[in-house]
């Protein structure tokens, strides 16, 4: 009698728990999800998960936090994040950096252990000059490079950041020689451009973009695969020169994360971006969408990742 | 002009926008006020609190955080030796001596009349010059910002007093610990030991946390200082107006060199506060007080800090470019809400950019305000038995340390710098010296650096170009003065002894 009721309430429990788990599982997402940034609190991939987390209410019926896990230039976050429970509620909104850091200095973790999700927006990449600048196009560059090799001051960021390697590959594509010039952040080095301190800048889009509207900066050319969308900016590759780099922002989670909460994402993530609100927004800053599921986002990073390692080695900064 | 300032304070002086610019001074202090917590970390915590607010009000209230914890972060500077950011780190100096010598609420009143005076003073020159000063910032090449630098740097001579040597010393150990991260120009990680941790290198805040603060509580643990007399022993007193009216020189100096400081994006925001303390030195009728406990020398560091909030908007709003980390936040609250800076801002938001002119002054103003309340509560906190205050100090500075990235490094970065400065100190070295290097050291070397990639190896471009030259000069002279004023006096002392020997000789 007593051993009976002792199985049937065992049993009861594991009936229960099996039906929660199922609930659980079907009706993802049943907490809040934490998103992840390395950056700091008002920089850019703050700024980017803080407004797809407001653009996402509605769409994701649970509330979504942020996290800055700032410090040694992502390891941290990815760590975190990678060591995190698979079960989808936390992810890592990631940018280049999260493939530099690993390729640079040894870390325990790196994109390996995470999961692509889905890729959100690309950051479009240009060439700028100030007003006063002579050159008119890519070409113009060029030409000048040719004539006075290794004197055109070129300013872009450290090397091993995606707007030093723009310049690297730009000029081996373009077979030419100049000085770059490296700049801690895109604000200092457009300072420089406005000054009149080097040459010319390579710097993401969204940073110049009410200089080009005030008339004190002209940009040359983009590094995208197709014109910025509501510009008539030509691109590199249809000048000739095919440098074609972006800055990407996507979703990551922990390796092995639960196959229907990544779906559950990349179907937040096409619903949002079609979002009229947030268009509006993402327009107005000068982001592209550039949508990709967990397959295809993972050969892509794949394909970064391979050429940022190539460059690396070119550059001598590793082995 | 006029009309566009009208609307700014329609914007600014409905009820709500007060009640929430009130809500950010004070949100500022107490963030300002808490070690690790900087302005910038207590803008960016309340940034997601302003998402649904209309644009103007938000800016409004991150301004009032702005404005609050620069007087936040010199109560901690005054009161427990722990800078809230670089540009406080000076204050140290005489504010904490003051507060040694018991008149604590006099360099508290010091601090927060001159930073209020310095605050409104910011956003005048900010709406009246914005578009002329702006050009300053462009005239800035990174030849300029080394000589700036470089004259940061120059004042070691006049902090170190007699033992240049050991004042040498200290400042090298401040510029090695600046090299630790990822060197700027070839991206290779320099002295992290293969650490992930110290890629982005030391944090400022981590740095001098250790230097000021953790080396001092050593440093009265071990010696035993003042051990049991405590109460009742710091005063509240504010100061008079006529101890007011003395700082004027210090305060204009403050107003001179801030002014300089904001509009440079890539200056490191310490070198204003720590030229304002050293000409308000040269210039005070009472240099010998500087060290000491020096109404003068909390004056111009102060008002230095605080015209910063407001001549740090110039470069964002005419380039969108940040003049300082808390300016950066400031940024991001107007990208959050789709506002894009730059010169078409003016015409296209006019009640936003001049919402928050009249909002700046109002922030200031309500700083001087909450700042007289919170003066005597924050000195009777301080105001307990030594073990207990140096206990609860630790325990801060050790949360502060934590929350600066969340992370273990920087508690053993603050623990292991306080042990450097505590035996620095024991040892007669100048720990002043070192945090002038470390927070200087980065941005010397990165503009060294710039400067010949650009004149393509030329290093006579520092000399070439005018305001490199005269910056350096400068530099030079302010390097030499105190050396040679010393060599003259010990002559003239020695001159002196001789005279009357051969007076008494004669006799």
């Amino acid at each position: 009698m007593k051993r009976k009721a002792v199985w049937l309430s065992v049993a009861g429990v594991l009936v229960l728990a099996v039906s929660v788990a199922a609930l659980g599982q079907s009706r993802y997402p049943t907490k809040p999800v934490v998103l992840v940034t390395h950056s700091s609190p008002g920089a850019g991939g703050d700024i980017f998960l803080r407004n797809l987390a407001k653009h996402l209410e509605g769409i994701v019926p649970v509330p979504l936090v942020v996290e800055n896990r700032p410090g040694g230039a992502s390891a941290r976050a990815v760590a975190y994040v990678a060591t995190s429970p698979k079960d989808g509620y936390v992810l890592y909104g990631a940018t280049p950096t999260m493939l530099q850091t690993p390729l640079l200095t040894k870390t325990q973790y790196s994109y390996l252990d995470l999961q692509p999700v889905a890729n959100v927006f690309f950051d479009p990449m240009i060439l700028y000059v100030r007003a006063e600048s002579p050159w008119k196009s890519l070409k113009d560059v060029v030409d000048e490079a040719a004539r006075r090799p290794g004197q055109i001051r070129f300013g872009a960021a450290t090397p091993g950041s995606v707007e030093h390697m723009i310049a690297y590959h730009l000029m081996s594509v373009a077979k030419v020689k100049v000085q770059p010039v490296t700049f801690e952040g895109g604000g200092d080095l457009l300072v420089a451009v406005l000054g009149g301190h080097v040459d010319l800048g390579v710097g993401e889009y969204a940073e110049i973009a009410s200089q080009v509207q005030a008339g004190k900066v002209r940009v040359l050319n983009s590094f995208t695969e197709q014109r910025i969308p509501g510009t008539t900016i030509p691109t590199a590759k249809e000048l000739g020169f095919p440098v074609v780099v972006e800055k990407f922002r996507g979703l990551l989670g922990p390796k092995g994360m639960d196959p229907e909460a990544v779906a559950f994402w990349e179907r937040a993530v096409q619903q949002v971006l079609r979002k009229p609100s947030y268009q509006m927004y993402y327009r107005s800053v000068y982001q592209v969408p550039a949508y990709m599921d967990h397959v295809q986002y993972k050969l892509y990073l794949d394909r970064m990742n391979m050429t940022l390692r190539r460059y690396l080695k070119s550059i001598g900064l590793i082995q | 002009m006029l009309e566009r300032f009208a609307l700014g304070a329609q914007v600014a002086l409905q009820p709500y926008a007060l009640l929430m610019t009130l809500l950010g001074v004070a949100w500022g202090i107490l963030g300002g006020a808490l070690p690790g917590i900087s302005g910038s970390i207590a803008m960016a915590l309340l940034l997601p609190f302003t998402f649904g607010m209309d644009p103007a009000v938000a800016l409004m209230m991150l301004a009032g955080v702005y404005v609050g914890a620069m007087y936040g972060g010199s109560i901690t500077a005054i009161l427990i030796s722990t800078p809230g950011t670089p540009g406080s780190a000076i204050t140290v100096v005489d504010g904490y001596a003051l507060h040694q010598r018991g008149q604590s609420g006099k360099a508290l009143g010091v601090s927060l009349v001159t930073g209020t005076v310095g605050g409104i003073a910011g956003v005048f020159l900010l709406v009246a010059f914005a578009v002329p000063l702006s050009r300053i910032a462009l005239a800035f090449g990174p030849p300029e910002y080394f000589a700036f630098g470089v004259f940061g740097l120059a004042l070691i001579s006049s902090f170190v007093g007699r033992d240049l040597v050991k004042g040498g010393i200290s400042a090298v150990l401040g510029l090695m610990l600046a090299t630790v991260g990822t060197d700027p120009f070839s991206g290779t990680p320099r002295f992290t030991f293969g650490s992930v941790d110290l890629v982005g290198g030391v944090a400022a805040a981590a740095g001098m946390i250790g230097l000021f603060a953790v080396s001092e509580i050593f440093y009265q643990i071990a010696e035993g200082v003042d051990w049991e007399r405590i109460r009742g022993r710091y005063t509240t007193a504010l100061p008079s107006l006529l101890e007011l009216w003395r700082l004027r020189v210090a305060t204009v100096l403050g107003i001179v060199f801030g002014t300089i400081e904001g509009l440079l994006p890539g200056g490191g925001g310490a070198i204003a506060s720590f030229i304002a303390y050293n000409e308000a030195k040269r210039w005070s009728k009472h240099p010998e007080e500087f060290g000491r406990g020096s109404l003068e020398g909390v004056a111009a560091p102060e008002t230095a800090n605080n015209v910063v909030t407001a001549t740090a908007l110039i470069p964002l709003l005419t380039f969108g470019i940040p003049g300082s980390n808390s300016a950066a936040i400031l940024l991001a609250g107007m990208m959050l809400h789709g506002l894009q800076p730059g010169p078409a801002l003016f015409d296209r938001t006019p009640h936003v950019v001049y919402g928050l002119f009249v909002g700046l002054l109002v922030a200031n103003l309500f700083m001087l305000g909450l700042g007289l309340l919170a003066l005597r509560p924050s000195i009777a906190l301080v105001n307990v038995r030594r073990p207990f205050l140096l206990a609860g100090i630790l325990g801060l500075v050790l949360v502060g340390a934590y929350s600066i990235n969340n992370s273990m490094v920087e508690v053993w970065i603050v623990l292991l710098t306080g042990l450097v400065g505590y035996s620095m100190r024991r040892y007669g070295y100048n720990v002043l010296a070192m945090v002038l290097g470390f927070v200087l050291g980065f941005m010397v070397e990165a503009n060294l650096r710039r400067s010949l990639l650009i004149s393509l190896g030329d290093p006579w471009v520092f000399f070439t170009r005018p305001i490199s030259a005269l910056l350096l000069a400068l530099a030079v002279l302010t390097f030499a003065w105190p050396i040679l004023r010393r060599i003259r006096e010990e002559r003239l002392s020695v001159a002196g002894a001789e005279q009357g020997l051969a007076e008494r000789a004669a006799g």
